[in-house]
């Protein structure tokens, strides 16, 4: 569960995020929406334990991510915009590494399945990463999320160039996440495909939330007029 | 375990695959075998040089003696050289030092000494400015690069691309990830260095013994002095191409400039005039005595050697022991410049050794010298030990000269033959102790640094 708690960050005078207040349950897909520098990387970055408040508290499965920043991370997976790996290791080498990091010890098997079930092609996974395109290297980083068995998925405008397919794909994965509990905070700029997978859109405008929609109980269209309205 | 190896095997693969490995690694090959090869090529030239003297000093002594029959040893006595040498030892090869500046032999008459001491070859200019790319040369100069190129984007580069954001999610011990990538980097340094290092062994086919051994360990610890170095800098958390550009900065002063200037500040602070001046002194001391009357010189040489006295001299026409005691007492005359000159010398080592407690380039390359042999001391040393050995000659000769002998009847086989003084390393303890404190000290700081900017680095680039 992720949950903010007046949460707030100041840059000297200029307040990229004010007063958040907002609780993710498991199996919930939050997305946020909002125009460049509203604040929604901010807030991921602060539940990622990047940056520390300036007010307030953020914290996973009820800890503080400002005051224990490397419990919080056991749980997290984060998915940024563009994932950069190593270029010179493999598809498979890469989650290997990850895996390894997060304490997780994977057979080939293992391996192989979790890049399958991320949607990569197997003739890619021992392929360098530097020969991948951006949503072969996106799966692999859905891969190292997935294989870190996290309660908690923060990503970053994830879909942000992906073809439609893949965008597709990557949302069938997402959803499949949530429906085995995990709670999914996004960040992206992409409308419809907020609408489409998550439980509950927030719209975000100048570092305020402005407002928080039940993503059931209202069309695309209606979505949309809102979000033009609201920033 | 199992976690630490895969990860430590993953971290070496993506190290080892990046290309300036392979091409630091190909070039510090490169370098090092022309290195081992301009070492081998030059000393071993000395080396040949070396073989061929006792064949052309027993040629040379025959000849003489057989234009010389029927004459005074005095008058023959003038012509013969007697060669001196100072073999290289075979670290020498690893590590040129000043013998190619300094003379490796010497040969000497029986005149005065003075102005024979310092006679040398012209040597091009041009070469003494581009220096010798030995194996020394590659270590002290050229290895600090590879270390930066290793190095000054250990963690930036990571932070730079966006692998660090998924690096420090997965592991709640991020600074134990940082120092799995600072080890690796290290180890490979360090087994690049004994590669080459071992390389240079078997291709200067040198003796595995102390002296070896010795050189080895001052090469490591200068190493892990610029990886701490190059630590320092990427602890600041800067940019990549700021700490390359810093750790040049430091390669450039710390390799050029600051040495530039210690030669600069050594030249001014202890000039040495003497060189000249005993040569003049001793030319002067010599010529000046053929227009004075002949008692006050033999009264010199008297003082030295009483027991000539009773030999006659006389003053209205030349004899032999006259003609020596003219140059004997140009070398008297001379002694205190030349005296001074060896002072200075050896202050001068003195103070470029305490540059080296600042600069551990400095320190190192006069540890490697001294264990070489290649160093000033030793060519001091050397040069003391050709003015000893010109006084036991001129004593083997003065007998003979004085009792006017033919030189037939001069044992031409038992003049004193120069030893050359063999291997002598002195102390290296003032040395091996400033690059072991620096090393030290850097790597203290580094750590600390890097303990402290921690939060600092990964908070601003994630910001």
């Amino acid at each position: 569960m992720l949950k903010a708690k007046n949460l707030g960050k100041n840059y000297g005078s200029h307040a990229a995020l004010n007063n958040l207040n907002l609780t993710i349950q498991p199996g919930e897909i939050f997305a946020l929406l909002g125009q460049n520098g509203a604040g929604k990387t901010t807030t991921i970055n602060l539940f990622l334990g990047f940056i520390e408040p300036s007010t307030g508290t953020a914290s996973i499965n009820g800890i503080s991510v400002a005051d224990n920043p490397e419990e919080t991370k056991k749980h997290l997976a984060y998915i940024p915009e563009t994932v950069m790996l190593y270029p010179n290791l493999t598809g498979l080498e890469n989650l290997e590494y990850f895996a390894s990091l997060a304490g997780f010890d994977y057979s080939k098997t293992e391996l192989y399945e979790l890049l399958s079930t991320a949607g990569l092609q197997s003739q890619a996974f021992e392929k360098r990463l530097g020969g991948y395109s951006k949503g072969m290297r996106q799966k692999v980083g859905i891969a190292i999320a997935v294989a870190k068995k996290a309660k908690v998925l923060l990503l970053d405008e994830p879909t942000s160039g992906l073809d439609p397919k893949a965008s597709n794909e990557f949302s069938e994965i997402l959803k499949n996440l949530a429906a085995k509990g995990t709670a999914i905070l996004m960040a992206t700029h992409d409308i419809f495909r907020a609408r489409e997978i998550a439980s509950r859109i927030g719209i975000m405008k100048q570092g305020n939330l402005e407002s928080v929609i039940d993503a059931s109980s209202i069309s695309a269209n209606e979505l949309e007029d809102l979000y033009l309205k609201t920033v | 375990m199992i976690f630490y190896n895969k990860i430590l095997r993953l971290e070496v693969k993506n190290f080892l695959l990046g290309k300036t490995v392979l091409w630091g690694f190909l070039s510090l090959m490169a370098f090092g075998l022309y290195g081992f090869f301009h070492g081998y090529s030059v000393i071993n030239r000395q080396e040949q040089i070396l073989k061929k003297i006792p064949y052309v000093q027993a040629e040379h002594i025959q000849t003489i003696v057989e234009h010389g029959k029927g004459k005074t040893v005095g008058s023959t006595a003038y012509y013969p050289f007697f060669y001196t040498t100072n073999p290289p030892s075979p670290w020498a090869k690893f590590s040129i030092g000043q013998r190619d500046v300094n003379p490796f032999n010497l040969k000497v008459k029986m005149l005065g000494i003075g102005g024979q001491l310092h006679d040398s070859e012209l040597t091009n200019p041009l070469t003494l400015l581009v220096g010798n790319l030995d194996a020394s040369f590659v270590f002290i100069f050229l290895f600090p690069l590879l270390i930066i190129a290793f190095t000054y984007n250990t963690l930036s580069e990571e932070q730079e691309s966006g692998v660090w954001k998924i690096v420090r999610i997965s592991s709640s011990q991020t600074l134990r990830v940082i120092g799995r990538k600072l080890f690796i980097r290290l180890a490979i340094i360090l087994l690049t260095s004994l590669t080459v290092f071992l390389a240079g062994i078997l291709c200067l086919n040198l003796p595995l013994s102390l002296p070896t051994l010795r050189l080895g360990s001052v090469l490591i610890c200068y190493e892990i002095f610029w990886f701490a170095l190059a630590l320092i800098v990427i602890s600041f958390g800067k940019s990549s191409s700021f700490n390359a550009t810093a750790l040049v900065c430091l390669w450039i002063f710390l390799c050029i400039l600051f040495p530039g200037t210690a030669n600069i500040v050594i030249d001014n602070k202890i000039p040495v005039p003497e060189a000249q001046q005993t040569a003049i002194k001793q030319r002067e001391g010599y010529h000046e005595k053929w227009d004075m009357p002949k008692k006050p010189t033999m009264e010199k040489f008297y003082a030295a050697y009483p027991q000539y006295r009773k030999y006659p001299i006389p003053e209205d026409k030349y004899s032999s022991g006259w003609y020596y005691a003219m140059q004997y007492a140009g070398d008297a005359e001379s002694a205190e410049s030349s005296d001074d000159l060896f002072k200075k010398l050896e202050q001068r080592q003195s103070l470029s050794e305490s540059f080296g407690y600042m600069n551990p380039v400095i320190a190192v390359q006069q540890l490697v010298n001294k264990i070489a042999n290649t160093d000033l001391a030793n060519h001091i040393q050397y040069l003391q030990s050709v003015k000893r050995h010109h006084k036991s000659l001129r004593e083997y000769f003065y007998p003979a000269i004085f009792e006017e002998t033919l030189t037939e009847n001069l044992d031409w086989n038992a003049y004193p033959r120069y030893e050359p003084a063999g291997y002598n390393c002195s102390s290296l303890t003032s040395g091996i102790v400033s690059i072991l404190l620096w090393s030290a000290a850097i790597l203290l700081v580094a750590v600390n640094l890097f303990k402290r900017n921690f939060i600092h680095i990964t908070d601003k680039q994630n910001a």
